[in-house]
């Protein structure tokens, strides 16, 4: 028995990836990447010309974060886009009732939205491969920082793509799915750091005021503290790259805070976990509003 | 008793948009092989009724089934059995065509061994081979819609829904859709379709029903809603006999076919045109035409008035404007 491929995939990498508008995309993507290579390599080009090692090194550790920090930048701006038309565009253009009409069930239609939307976003970030392994080249990258670098890319993409399809599924026009699609994304990328700003500085001032809470703070409190640094993904990416840094444990961190000890597990941890776990919720979420569109599944 | 089957069965079908009901206490049969002309002004509940019968709507009450299943509890069964063409074609402009079916062979599930001749076989079918490797936006609204039709038949479906298919094409194209649904009858399968062009109901409907404000004015077999509604149906015979005088022919036609009413003749240039009211089917008007032959009447014209049908549509629907 063959195994076939979802229909919707196929039909976005025949049609969807043909597009010159995304053979732009791309490629101004890829410049970008290309531009920040060599801004890092001419501000440290005087430790290479010493002829050091530890010059190339600096190149390579110094390029590795600001090229994930431009991809992520990328997925946070590019995902919303890609999926929250993905479903209400075949509304819009008149062939949602001919695509429910088939025996494609919901679960197939969400997923096979997912994973074409999604497809032209890992195409980017595969694409930038080559550029990314320079700082392979010149050394100072550990094997761990890039898989940790490619969760995290992959996590965000797919909780950010899954939101959308959501609201792709849910809103009757692509210009609402997109505000809100991009709403979410705005949140948790810049709303909460920004909120945190102006909270920090509170809560500083409470807990002057209940000694014990810096000298002994609960568990409860730093667990929830690591769970709302790891709803952003610029956030948790450079508490990672502290850890790895830093030398500590990558999956469970002892820490001593005032009197407390607690084990806490990376931050990157729980950042892929709260994603994954926010994923499938939209994901089904996405499939119980397409089931409504028609009888049964 | 009839040994058709039927395709689709409806019982008192109702749907409320909200507070307004689209479709009110509506119930027909679909006879299998037949083309069913689904007739009525906007609003009239037609779209509604097709995307019920198609899985993409529940019904707020009543009872849909396509060849025995209900379509509230195999779905996915009936969407097998139907290929449904919406009154928006829908396209997708940036496929080729024969990627264009290909996608759709690939959502009903075609074998990849089986997609290609079913894919050839289609674009055959509604002539659109020579389109095969052209861009879907680059076609026609003729050919878009052929195209459309072409969908709708790839998976081989038993029965054909097409919300109105003849909308926006030049009369060209409706001639040659007139045949292509002719052609696809005789391949067996049943179409329900919807329209407001009555010519071409008329002439290519078996059964028809006429849908008002949401209730089922009236429905059957053409030849029984035309007798049971316009008081029969009118049959025009044309004879070549120039020279008879216009009594004996009524007198002639009074004694072979007493059952031809409100009999008028007129001279038509080297034919006489008698135009009278029948209350006959099919069959029995094949056996009146067969008696005009066989006393020796020169029949070079034995046809139904197709204007009848508009006729039972105005008679069945309202003014817009009230």
């Amino acid at each position: 028995m063959s195994i076939q491929l979802n229909p919707l995939i196929v039909r976005e990498l025949r049609g969807g990836l043909r597009s010159g508008r995304r053979v732009v995309l791309l490629s101004c993507c890829l410049v970008i990447i290309g531009v920040v290579f060599l801004g890092v390599y001419a501000a440290t080009s005087a430790t290479l010309v010493s002829g050091s090692s530890g010059g190339s090194y600096a190149v390579g550790s110094a390029f590795f974060p600001m090229v994930v920090g431009v991809e992520l930048f990328f997925v946070c701006v590019m995902t919303p886009a890609q999926t929250a038309g993905a479903i209400v565009n075949e509304r819009e253009r008149q062939t949602y009732d001919v695509l429910l009409a088939t025996p494609l069930t919901p679960r197939q239609i969400v997923l096979g939205k997912l994973v074409s939307s999604l497809a032209y976003m890992v195409l980017v970030l595969v694409a930038a491969v080559p550029i990314e392994s320079l700082a392979f080249l010149m050394g100072g990258v550990d094997p761990a920082e890039l898989v940790l670098a490619s969760l995290l890319l992959l996590g965000t993409l797919l909780f950010f793509g899954s939101f959308g399809l959501w609201a792709s599924a849910t809103f009757r026009g692509s210009r609402a799915a997109t505000a809100v699609a991009y709403a979410l994304c705005g949140l948790l990328t810049i709303g909460l750091p920004v909120l945190a700003l102006f909270v920090a500085p509170l809560i500083g001032s409470i807990a002057l005021s209940y000694p014990t809470l810096t000298d002994q703070p609960p568990p409860w409190l730093v667990y929830t503290g690591e769970m709302l640094a790891a709803t952003n993904p610029w956030l948790t990416a450079a508490l990672t790259e502290a850890q790895l840094r830093g030398g500590y444990p990558l999956f469970w961190m002892h820490q001593t805070l005032g009197k407390t000890n607690v084990d806490l597990p990376g931050v990157w941890l729980v950042f892929l976990a709260l994603y994954a776990a926010g994923s499938a919720a939209c994901l089904h979420a996405a499939a119980g509003a397409v089931r409504r569109r028609r009888v049964g599944t | 008793m009839s040994d058709v089957r039927d395709a689709v069965t409806i019982r008192h079908l109702r749907h409320r948009y909200g507070r307004f009901p689209a479709v009110d206490d509506v119930s027909f049969d679909v006879p299998e092989g037949s083309i069913f002309g689904l007739i009525g002004p906007n609003g009239a509940g037609k779209t509604t009724t097709l995307r019920v019968i198609c899985t993409l709507l529940v019904p707020s009450s009543g009872e849909v089934e396509v060849f025995g299943q209900s379509v509230l509890t195999a779905p996915r069964a009936i969407r097998r059995q139907l290929g449904y063409m919406p009154d928006t074609f829908g396209l997708y402009g940036e496929l080729r065509v024969w990627e264009y079916l290909d996608f759709f062979a690939r959502c009903y599930g075609l074998a990849a061994e089986t997609r290609d001749a079913a894919i050839r076989d289609t674009l055959d079918l509604v002539d659109l081979a020579a389109k095969r490797d052209g861009y879907v936006r680059g076609l026609s609204r003729g050919m878009v819609q052929r195209l459309a039709l072409a969908r709708t038949l790839l998976h081989d479906p038993t029965i054909l829904v097409l919300d109105e298919p003849a909308t926006g094409l030049d009369p060209r194209a409706r001639i040659e859709l007139r045949q292509l649904l002719r052609e696809l009858q005789r391949l067996g399968k049943t179409i329900l379709l919807s329209s407001h062009i009555l010519a071409d109901l008329a002439e290519i409907c078996s059964h028809i029903g006429i849908l008002e404000r949401g209730h089922l004015a009236v429905q059957g077999s053409l030849a029984e809603v035309l007798n049971q509604v316009a008081g029969g149906r009118t049959v025009i015979i044309e004879l070549l006999t120039a020279d008879t005088p216009p009594l004996n022919v009524e007198e002639r036609l009074a004694g072979l076919a007493p059952e031809l009413q409100n009999v008028s003749v007129t001279r038509e240039g080297g034919r006489l045109q008698c135009r009278g009211q029948v209350q006959l089917d099919d069959p029995a008007l094949a056996a009146l035409l067969t008696r005009l032959v066989a006393a020796g009447l020169p029949v070079v014209g034995f046809r139904e008035q197709s204007s009848d049908l508009e006729d039972v549509f105005m008679r069945h629907t309202g003014p817009l404007v009230a």
